[in-house]
């Protein structure tokens, strides 16, 4: 497994290797673990243009996830060459979200926003409130685990979307 | 640059200092060379006459050296800018700088030991290269100083080319 974390923003001071650390245990936790992933911490800008390139709506937001396979929800990709063996990239907002993070642990929302992204990499969606719940379970138990390990008390990030 | 940073210069090399909780850090780079190529001319050619060029930048590579008040020991991190993306139009993808070389060289020697081991980072484990990163950003080198320190070099790489003209113009006019 590779996860391949990159720093491009500058307003938001951040410390990679917690971030790494609770990245590769959601990715256990979703059994991905031999898989690869690129974990982008972006700024305004450039998850205003994804956003507008992407999605049609050009303005800063806090997770764009470009998933590498289509994948029905908690399916995992069969690989048959290396380059397969990549899930995806997630783009983290970090200044939307430390924006929106006021008076929260800024390093508890990260990991519960890239929770969420890791999840719409393997098929998860929330378009209706059945394939909400599905996700909303995939992210409480992955979270739940990760709690586990580290002693958190982190919670999905879509709680109360329907 | 923020961050209670001395600045020194000598001629085309610049220091920054700081102490800070036992340790002494310095950040050393060079004008010199830090102006990295610009767009191809083909894309040149095809460029409207009243379209702005791109700002010239300068990006030098910068040494980070790291003392501990109580060790004999100085932690050198060789660092370098992406060397295509700073300064285009949109935000880009990948980190605002990167840590080459790692090595450590005796405190207070001036020469360079090509003896001591030398870490490059191409192939280091990428949870060790976090850390190291963390280890610089808690020191103070973060993506924001790596941004100040660019227009600091700009700064001093503009006023030095201003003097190599009027130097170059006394230069010429010597009988």
């Amino acid at each position: 497994m590779s996860l391949v974390i990159r720093n491009a923003q500058r307003s938001v001071p951040l410390r990679r290797a917690p971030l790494r650390r609770a990245l590769s245990a959601l990715l256990a936790a979703l059994g991905a673990s031999r898989f690869d992933v690129a974990l982008v911490c972006a700024g305004d800008g450039l998850m205003r243009r994804l956003n507008g390139a992407y999605r049609q709506r050009p303005e800063p937001t806090d997770v764009l996830s470009f998933p590498a396979h289509r994948l029905a929800p908690g399916q995992l990709p069969r690989p048959r060459c290396r380059h397969e063996y990549h899930l995806g990239d997630v783009f983290l907002g970090v200044e939307y979200i430390a924006r929106h993070a006021a008076g929260e642990d800024l390093e508890g929302v990260l990991t519960v926003t890239a929770a969420h992204g890791l999840c719409h990499l393997l098929g998860y969606q929330h378009n209706t409130k059945s394939e909400w719940q599905q996700m909303y379970q995939k992210e409480e138990e992955i979270l739940e685990k990760l709690n586990q390990l580290m002693g958190t008390n982190l919670r999905p990030l879509t709680a109360g979307l329907f | 640059v923020s961050g209670g940073w001395e600045l020194e210069v000598h001629g085309t090399e610049a220091k920054l200092l700081r102490k800070v909780a036992g340790e002494r850090i310095t950040v050393t780079f060079n004008i010199n060379n830090s102006i990295p190529p610009s767009v191809d001319e083909d894309t040149q050619e095809d460029q409207k006459p009243d379209e702005q060029e791109p700002d010239i930048t300068s990006t030098p590579n910068f040494v980070v050296e790291v003392v501990k008040d109580d060790t004999k020991q100085t932690l050198v991190l060789d660092c370098h800018y992406p060397e295509d993306e700073v300064g285009q139009e949109g935000e880009e993808e990948s980190d605002i700088f990167t840590i080459r070389e790692v090595s450590f060289q005796p405190t207070g020697e001036a020469d360079w030991k090509d003896t001591n081991y030398t870490l490059n980072t191409d192939s280091l484990d990428w949870a060790l290269y976090d850390h190291l990163m963390d280890f610089l950003a808690d020191r103070g080198v973060d993506n924001a100083f790596a941004d100040e320190l660019i227009e600091l070099s700009t700064a001093l790489e503009h006023q030095e080319y201003i003097k190599f003209l009027e130097d170059l113009k006394s230069f010429v006019k010597c009988q």
